[in-house]
């Protein structure tokens, strides 16, 4: 039995996920590309798949490529843009936001492409500087933009119905994607209606298995492969086609996206209450993330303890939750996304990031709120 | 002539052991227990010492014809302490014509592909009534080999890529790879010490300068969860680990020291913190070392390196201790440690970015030549008695030996 509030970095697989999933293993043992009747009863169940999908997440079947997760759709989608530009070295604006996955690869555009990058800062409440932004799409036209749905560190939401328009209107040549991880399955999303050109999701955050995610394009976006090969998913990605994953992903999505009024809701009361607990137990804290960002992610520092001794405490008990990104929590006091939303050092060591969602119960938030109180009497010493 | 005359054993040379006189008995008793000791859970091995060389054989069911266990033996018994260099060699009967066929079958393996090698024999008859002198058997035997690969193998005297080594004793010894040895003494020879350890890149080295001049070495780290963590602690039984594949068995004294550092914090002036902190954890090693016997403290401290390695703080950390601190790097550059570090494979773990308690505790400006009276001063208001007997009940030990697997 443990307490994860760590949900950010991984989810558990849903049950109804997992069960669907045991049984296509079991039972889905050909290749959809093979002609006989086992191969076509499997592209049957992929293109299932596909279709739920594209009603899930309101795009069409054909949009979507099925990858191993939220890296490589990132790749793809970014190192696959750069790959059909004409005009070279490309411009690409992007924000101080963005998880490694995005910023990993356009510095490998920067580098080995001379490709110009522009990182937008962020303000404070974590949001893209919408008016940095527009400054940098006047000052030339980029041709790619990448900007994050919802910060993994911070739970802060770029407002993507306003900031898509606007990028279209002042570099309507330029390629749009969006890091949709923290987004997709939690807040309301419709691909056709956000007007982006690529949106990347993964699996494994929203209880599905790690290995599974998506690219979604759109039909005019051309995009050079990451992987060559028999030139399977229209030539996008060669590689037989994972069909327990893709159903898994399937309903992994469907059931999140029919929960995802009731589970914001519940996952705004759990916050709530959370904080609240803090309040009234008197604990020195300050909310990092913005009030009205996604309730899922909550990065809050507790000044006087470090979050990586917050951390270690409560894990002995089997309370998990994250200092910073547990991708770049090995460098203590390092968050970059912090850090431009203008934290200082000593704020960012002492920040943890809490995971809510909606399978957690009142009574788990009051033993986390308890824990993290009692080990704050204990532990915390006086800043010098 | 069949091979089965002929047997792989390992040849091993002996260094400033061989000079020590009366002691040698003891310290080659020594070495063959840590030797044993080593390769225990290899298989059975029969170790035995004539002249200036240890031999090494498998026996029942262990054979060293086994390329892989050779090797792993070789590797292993080529970080023991006392050990100048090791060979894989073959043993045969001590006839001519049996050891020109194996030489030259020998010499086939090695030989395995096109390019061209220049060559030398070196032999050495210490048997006298062998037929063959050395420059006989040299002139022979390199004779043969050309015979046999005329187009491939030229001699050369002087630095040649091959040197077959031929040994005529009771047996014939042939061999052509020399491996270095990690030398010093014995472990064993020289008392027990106390290594403070850490997380970091010095203590290690350290402890294997010591070990290598004999010492067995017992361990203690300070843990200061949950300001550290469990991969702090896994971190340090890694390093613990891989020194004991020199030092050999190593007993890493764990203490729970969070309280204690809860109550430095509490109640020491901040710029004095660190030397306070150091002072105690010398304090309750040196009660542990009465206990387990180690007559001596060392530690990876090394001259001015750090605010808390100026001569002065080093004073007032000697001045609690009960017995010697021994600081092997006390005089040497930072790179020179790292080299060590490196070389026996330590730095890499070292490096990893888990804290040990020291970055959490530290003041923004401490003080970096103390006196003994701040020191005293700064120490007032504790209850020092109480403070390590408390340590010494939140000690535990583990035992970690060069194959304990740590999760790091």
């Amino acid at each position: 039995m443990f307490y994860d509030f760590d949900t950010t970095a991984t989810s558990p697989v849903l049950p109804e996920v997992l069960e669907a999933y045991a049984l296509r293993l079991a039972e889905a043992a050909n290749n959809p590309s093979s002609p006989h009747a086992g191969g076509i009863q499997a592209a049957g169940h992929y293109d299932r798949a596909r279709h739920s999908i594209a009603h899930s997440l309101d795009c069409l079947p054909e949009n979507i490529i099925f990858t191993s997760g939220g890296t490589e759709s990132i790749n793809h989608a970014l190192k696959g843009t750069a790959g059909q530009l004409r005009k070279l070295p490309g411009r690409v604006v992007t924000s101080a936001g963005e998880h490694d996955a995005v910023l990993a690869s356009l510095e490998y555009l920067r580098e080995s492409r001379n490709f110009e990058l522009v990182r937008i800062p962020l303000l404070g409440s974590g949001q893209v500087d919408g008016g940095a932004l527009r400054v940098a799409l006047k000052e030339a036209a980029p041709s790619l933009v990448s900007l994050i749905a919802v910060s993994n560190e911070t739970g802060a939401i770029n407002e993507l119905p306003t900031l898509v328009p606007a990028i279209r209107r002042l570099a309507p040549q330029a390629v749009i994607h969006s890091d949709i991880v923290q987004a997709c399955g939690k807040l309301p999303f419709s691909f056709r209606t956000s007007c982006l050109d690529l949106a990347s999701v993964a699996g494994h955050k929203i209880g599905a298995p790690k290995g599974t995610g998506l690219l979604i394009k759109s039909g005019n976006i051309r995009l050079t492969p990451l992987l060559h090969g028999g030139g399977q998913q229209s030539g996008f990605r060669s590689g037989t086609v994972d069909v327990p994953g893709a159903l898994a992903l399937a309903e992994a999505i469907r059931i999140h996206v029919s929960r995802l009024e009731d589970s914001l809701q519940v996952t705004r009361t759990l916050r709530q209450q959370f904080l609240q607990e803090m309040a009234e137990r008197r604990i020195p804290h300050q909310v990092l993330s913005p009030h009205d960002g996604s309730p899922y992610v909550l990065a809050v520092a507790f000044p006087g303890i470090r979050g990586e001794t917050l951390m270690h405490a409560l894990s002995a008990e089997s309370i998990y939750l994250s200092t910073g990104s547990a991708c770049g929590s090995k460098h203590a006091g390092e968050n970059r996304v912090l850090a431009a939303m203008g934290y200082d050092r000593k704020t960012i060591l002492s920040a943890v990031r809490i995971s809510f969602n909606p399978n957690q119960r009142q009574e788990d938030i009051r033993i986390l709120a308890e824990r993290i109180a009692a080990h704050f009497a204990r532990y915390a010493i006086e800043s010098r | 002539m069949t091979a089965t005359t002929c047997h792989p054993l390992i040849l091993v040379r002996l260094g400033e052991i061989t000079l020590k006189g009366l002691n040698r008995g003891r310290f080659i008793s020594r070495l063959i227990g840590n030797m044993k000791r080593r390769l225990t859970d290899l298989g059975a091995f029969e170790i035995e010492q004539s002249h200036s060389r240890i031999w090494v054989r498998g026996a029942g069911d262990t054979s060293l014809k086994d390329e892989t266990l050779m090797w792993e033996a070789i590797d292993r018994l080529s970080r023991v302490f006392g050990i100048v260099s090791v060979s894989p060699a073959l043993e045969l009967e001590a006839d001519y014509e049996a050891l020109k066929q194996i030489l030259v079958d020998y010499a086939q393996d090695i030989l395995r592909g096109a390019e061209k090698r220049t060559f030398k024999i070196e032999a050495r008859r210490v048997d006298k009534t062998f037929p063959l002198s050395s420059y006989e058997l040299c002139c022979e035997l390199g004779a043969a080999l050309l015979e046999r690969w005329p187009d491939q193998l030229t001699v050369r005297m002087n630095e040649p890529d091959l040197t077959f080594f031929v040994e005529v004793r009771d047996c014939i010894y042939l061999y052509h790879n020399i491996v270095e040895g990690a030398k010093g003494l014995p472990v064993g020879m020289s008392g027990r010490g106390m290594l403070l350890l850490s997380g970091g890149i010095d203590s290690p080295v350290a402890g294997y300068l010591m070990a290598s001049r004999g010492m067995i070495i017992d361990a203690i780290y300070f843990h200061t969860f949950p300001y550290t963590g469990p991969q702090a602690l896994a971190k340090v039984e890694k390093l613990a680990a891989l020194l004991a594949r020199y030092a050999g068995r190593i007993n890493l004294y764990v203490v729970n020291f969070t309280d204690i550092q809860l109550e430095l914090n509490e109640f020491c002036p901040q710029d004095m913190l660190t030397v306070v902190m150091r002072r105690v954890m010398t304090r309750i090693a040196s009660r542990l070392a009465q206990k387990t016997g180690a007559k001596a403290l060392i530690t990876g401290e090394s001259l001015g390196q750090v605010a808390s390695q100026t001569l002065e703080a080093l004073v007032t950390t000697d001045a609690v201790a009960d017995r010697p601190v021994f600081r092997p790097l006390v005089g040497m550059d930072k790179n020179d440690t790292i080299e060590i570090a490196r070389r026996i494979g330590t730095f890499e773990t070292s490096i990893l970015p888990y804290d040990d308690c020291c970055t959490v505790f530290v003041s923004r400006h401490p003080k970096t030549h103390p006196s003994l009276e701040d020191a005293s001063r700064a120490e007032r208001d504790l209850n020092m008695d109480g403070i390590v007997r408390v340590a010494m009940e939140r000690i535990s030990r583990k035992e970690i030996d060069p194959h304990t697997a740590a999760g790091v």
